[in-house]
Parts: C-alpha cells; sequence; structure tokens
C-alpha cells in the first residue's frame, strides 16, 4: 500500500499533479549529466596534459646530467635492458630563432633524438637530417637557424645556418609541430659542435616506479619533480574544478532538498486525511521518502541516459575540441565517481523527504485540514 | 468514572486557545464538559458558530489535545494512547466524515474507499469488495472509478460516508457533513448517513447548525456558555 501510495503520489497518471515531479526528474537528471560531464572533461583534460608533457617534453624520466652523444648511447643501450624502462634514448633541445624568406625571426627549436620517437605518429618522410612538419607553416622553405644556448637569449658559436629541410614528420600536437624541428644527434652536432645529451626514458604507467627504482643510482628525475610549477598548477587547476563540482552538488542538493519539501508539501491535506485514516506517522514518512526515491531514481536514470547520449555524441564534436584545445580528450566515468554521485543523490533526496514528511505529521490533524468553523 | 455502557465517555474536559486580545492570552472554549454517550446511540451537538461544537468533537476523536479532562472511547482512555496505538484505533473503531468532502485527490472513488479498508489491514481482494459494495450501496456503483474532480460534492460526501464505514468503525464522528451540500443533496445525504450508521449499529457524534438534522439522531445536545446541556 505505501508502494501504491507513493507511486500515486509520484508518476502515476491518474495523478494530474505529476508534472511536478517530472520536472523535478528532468532537473535532477540535467544536473547529473553536468556534473559527469564536467567531471569526464576535468580528467581527461589533466589526463591529455599529462600524457603530452611525458610524450613530447621531459619523457617519463630524463637524466639531470648530460652526456657526450658516445657515452650516452651506450648509456642508454644499458638502461633498455633494466626493469621498468622500455625505451632508453639520448635528445638534446636546441632553441633557435628561425629566419623566414621574409627576413622575420620565429623563436623555435631543434630536437636532436635518437629514436623515431613514440609521439611521431605519422609517416616520417626522407632523411631525418632536419625534419619539419608539414603543418609548420615554413614547410617547402629555405630558412635560416640562430642557433641559442639552452634557456638563454644569447647565440652560440656557430650562430648562424642556412639549412636545408629534408625529412617531414607529424605528431598530433599541433603547437609542438609549429615549434619543432627534428634532427638526428649527429646532425644536430655538426651544426652547433655541442655534443652534451640527455638520455629520455619511457616507461608506462606500470612499469613507473620499477623504472625509478632501477634508476635511483643514476640521477633521473620524473615527469612530475621535472615539470614541477605546472603540475602545481595542474593541482591548483584540479582544485578549482573540484570547487566548480562542489557548486554543482551545492546547486543539485538546493534542489533536491526544495523540491522533495515542495513534493511533500503540497500533500499536506492528504497526509492529515491518511492520519485521519489510521495511517501511522512512520508509514507516512515510508510513503514520502519512497515517493522521493521514486523521482529522484527517475532523475538519476534520466541523467545517465542523457550522459550516455552526450557520451555517443561526443565522438561527432570531439574535432572541434581538438582544433580548439589542440588536444584529443578521451572521456571516460569512473564507476565509482558516478555511484556515489547518484547515491548522494538518492540519500539527499530520502533525508529531504524524510524530514518534510516528519514535520507534517508532528503538526496537529486540524491545523493542517484547516477546519473553517475553528470553534 | 465512564459508564461500562458508554461507548464514548468525556470526563471534564477543558480546552482554550492562545488569544492575545484576551486577559489572560487564553480564550477558553470548553470548561469541564463531561458526556456519555452509550453504544449505538446517534447524538447531534448543536449551538452557535464558535461555540466550541468541533473542537469537542476533534477532542472526542482525538484529533485535538484536550488541556486537561479524558476521553474514553469503548473503555480504552485516548490519554494513555501513543501515537501509533492511536492510528490503529482510528484505522479499526472511527469514521470520520468532514464538512469539506475530503477525498485523496489522486485516488479514485474505488480507490479512496479501498484504501481505509488497507490501512486497516483487510486483505486487497476483500478490501475491494467492500469497497465496491459500500460505492453501490450511498448510489456511486456508476462512479467507482472517477475521481474526486469528476464528482459533485454530493457524490463527494457520498464517498467519504461510504470510506468512514468501509471497517466497519463502532463509531463514527461527522462535523457538518451536509454543511457544503444544497438543499435536496443534504437531505438525501443525511437519510443515508442515519441508515448506514443505524445499519451497522454503529454510535455516531455529530456536530450540526441543522435543527432538522439534528432531530432525527436519537439525542440532541447543545453548546453553549462552554458546556454542555441536553435538549435544543
Amino acid at each position: 500500500m505505501i508502494l501504491l501510495l507513493a507511486w500515486r503520489y509520484a508518476f502515476s497518471p491518474a495523478n494530474k499533479h505529476r508534472g511536478v515531479s517530472r520536472r523535478i526528474a528532468l532537473g535532477l537528471g540535467i544536473s547529473i549529466l553536468a556534473i559527469l560531464v564536467t567531471i569526464s572533461f576535468m580528467q581527461a583534460l589533466q589526463k591529455a596534459q599529462f600524457d603530452q608533457i611525458r610524450t613530447y617534453e621531459s619523457f617519463d624520466l630524463h637524466s639531470n646530467q648530460t652526456y657526450s652523444l658516445e657515452d650516452g648511447r651506450a648509456l642508454a643501450a644499458f638502461l633498455t635492458s633494466l626493469p621498468g624502462v622500455e625505451e632508453a634514448f639520448v635528445y638534446q633541445d636546441l632553441p633557435v630563432l628561425l629566419l623566414d624568406e621574409q627576413y622575420e625571426s620565429h623563436p623555435m627549436r631543434i630536437r636532436g633524438i635518437d629514436i623515431r620517437p613514440r609521439f611521431a605518429v605519422q609517416h616520417v618522410a626522407g632523411d631525418l637530417d632536419l625534419a619539419l612538419s608539414y603543418r609548420n607553416r615554413f614547410f617547402g622553405s629555405d630558412v635560416a637557424l640562430t642557433f641559442l644556448r639552452s634557456g638563454k637569449q644569447v647565440t652560440q658559436v656557430p650562430t648562424h645556418r642556412e639549412v636545408s629541410i629534408t625529412g617531414l614528420y607529424a605528431t598530433r600536437l599541433g603547437e609542438f609541430d609549429q615549434t619543432t624541428i627534428l634532427s638526428k644527434p649527429e646532425y644536430l652536432t655538426t651544426l652547433t659542435g655541442s655534443d652534451r645529451f640527455t638520455i629520455g626514458i619511457y616507461a608506462s604507467d606500470e612499469s613507473m616506479k620499477v623504472a625509478e627504482r632501477s634508476l635511483a643510482e643514476y640521477d633521473f628525475i620524473t615527469y612530475k619533480e621535472a615539470n614541477q610549477s605546472l603540475y602545481q598548477a595542474m593541482e591548483l587547476e584540479q582544485k578549482m574544478m573540484g570547487l566548480l563540482l562542489f557548486v554543482l552538488v551545492l546547486i543539485i542538493i538546493v534542489h533536491i532538498h526544495i523540491s522533495s519539501k515542495r513534493l511533500v508539501g503540497s500533500r499536506q491535506r492528504e497526509i492529515a486525511l491518511l492520519r485521519t485514516l489510521g495511517l501511522e506517522n512512520r508509514e507516512i514518512t515510508a510513503v514520502f521518502v519512497t515517493q522521493g526515491l521514486i523521482v529522484a531514481s527517475l532523475g538519476c536514470v534520466l541523467g545517465l541516459l542523457f550522459t550516455k547520449g552526450f557520451f555517443f555524441l561526443y565522438p561527432f564534436f570531439s574535432p572541434y575540441i581538438l582544433s580548439n584545445l589542440g588536444l584529443t580528450l578521451h572521456l571516460t566515468l569512473r564507476g565509482g565517481e558516478v555511484a556515489a554521485l547518484l547515491t548522494l543523490i538518492l540519500v539527499l533526496a530520502a533525508l529531504s523527504s524524510y524530514t518534510g514528511s516528519r514535520d507534517l505529521t508532528t503538526v496537529d490533524i486540524m491545523e493542517i485540514i484547516g477546519h473553517a468553523e475553528r470553534f | 468514572m465512564p459508564n461500562v455502557s458508554d461507548c464514548i465517555h468525556l470526563n471534564s474536559i477543558t480546552k482554550s486557545f492562545p488569544a492575545t486580545q484576551v486577559g489572560d492570552g487564553k480564550l477558553l472554549i470548553l470548561d469541564s464538559v463531561t458526556l456519555g454517550i452509550k453504544v449505538g446511540e446517534s447524538v447531534a451537538i448543536v449551538g452557535k458558530s464558535g461555540s466550541g461544537k468541533s473542537t469537542l468533537l476533534e477532542i472526542t476523536a482525538g484529533l485535538l489535545e484536550a488541556d486537561s479532562g479524558t476521553v474514553t472511547l469503548n473503555g480504552v482512555t485516548l490519554q494513555d494512547l501513543n501515537d501509533r496505538q492511536k492510528a490503529t484505533l482510528r484505522a479499526n473503531e472511527m469514521g470520520f466524515i468532514f464538512q469539506a468532502s475530503y477525498m485523496l485527490a489522486d485516488f479514485t472513488a474505488l480507490e479512496n474507499v479501498k484504501i481505509a479498508a488497507l490501512i486497516a489491514g483487510t486483505p486487497p481482494q476483500e478490501a475491494q469488495e467492500k469497497a465496491k459494495a459500500l460505492l453501490e450501496r450511498v448510489g456511486l456503483g456508476e462512479r467507482l472509478h472517477h475521481r474526486s474532480d469528476q464528482l459533485s460534492g454530493g457524490e463527494r460526501q457520498r464517498v467519504v460516508i461510504a470510506r468512514s464505514l468501509v471497517n466497519d468503525p463502532a463509531i463514527i464522528f461527522a462535523d457538518e457533513p451536509t454543511g457544503n451540500l444544497d438543499e435536496a443533496n443534504a437531505a438525501i445525504i443525511e437519510e443515508l448517513l442515519l441508515d448506514l450508521v443505524r445499519e451497522r449499529k454503529a454510535t455516531l457524534l455529530l456536530v450540526t447548525h441543522n435543527a432538522q438534522f439534528a432531530q432525527k439522531l436519537d439525542r440532541v445536545l447543545t453548546l453553549s456558555e462552554r458546556t454542555l446541556r441536553e435538549g435544543m
């Protein structure tokens, strides 16, 4: 009987006020969509940023010391055999100023690297003496390079070379392609005379700890240590997103609380009437808690359906995100987080309905019925 | 002490309401009202508006707390019962008819009556049959599946009467049951209510302004000057 009453008060076609329940459920569904999409975007964005750092910039680990090309290669070959290390290689990033045919200079870098790097996802054509991305605006032109000391706007000797681009590469990251010329380490050495190389290491998420232990006696740092300020900024970003999510959850809490009270409040007279019919207070509370749970459950189902729909449609508009952010975001949802959110919503709906109906069961029946002739 | 043959016994009931205009901040409505009603007796309480008739009925039915005094229904003192016991008593021993024909708005006539039976613990099938039979008895056999907004005032009050009787209660409390109806409908409802109450040998405590209706009952009491007296 409690279920019959609760269902009728919530959604039954015989209930002419069921539109209120529908609107509440719809509001909940939209709120859940907003929260889940925000969470998944936040996580995807952070993962993409870290992946970008690990893939393109500091790799998973890199040495603090520099080595000659010969020593570096020997050490890299040895390190590759250590547990957890998937790939070790020498590399050197050299900042340059590129002078175009209009004599305008553009800051870029040459990366001398020993392997076909993991990030070069598309065919690398031609000779890798000097390779430019086909997405680079200077592709196809002869360019002049002015070499700078790493981290400083000071030129080094030999300072200026006319060079020809001999190869072609492409990555997923437009920003990298716009600013980086890839080179063989030997060729970079011939260009600059510099023979100091760093060792980079790729390790999977699973093998990262093993690799760190294997490299303990060498002077290596992780991508988090190498990008500490960025990592801190991302942590701050995570906190800010957490705050935003908290506000969203707060809005949803207020929505549930007001809605549940409204659902119960609109039944004041019915509650009084049910009490005169002999329904116990705890049964009345159970009716309205069940009603609140039915509405909230429908809201949760709607929220999950909306979210599923969003995830289904996402691949169709993700290219726009890629073109705007330069990032490929792979959205995922963690079951634990979804379950926690839905549980929170259901618990709050039950609590709000409980407090709302409990208040009405403590009020005098005749006060609720509002008798016209009091005395 | 309540008389053993009393179905309803009020012992020295006093009730006041807060009133800022009055000297001590309280308006005394009932002053040591004592009353005994026998099993199967039908009693009308009449009096001027504001005399406290409805308040007395509500206290007797356990819907309102008295300041002092006791209410005994079929030997059970209401003041000794907790909320749960009162609810059980309401479901099984009492039927209520209010002036406004309060139906559960989202339920049909049949469901309104059936729910009252279900609350009292009647099995669903039996509740359905009893509800249907009672609604047919009050002339709503063709209106079983109509909601309150699809029924006239008189029809709604018939549903309420059927609902109040579905659990064969010992006592029916009726507060101006024909107050909102036109004369013709009122007369029908009066006859119907009295017939049904007498058929079931239930005790009826009724509050009304209608002297003619009151005189159809076994006893008439007048509430005046905060106390009850026999007759009109």
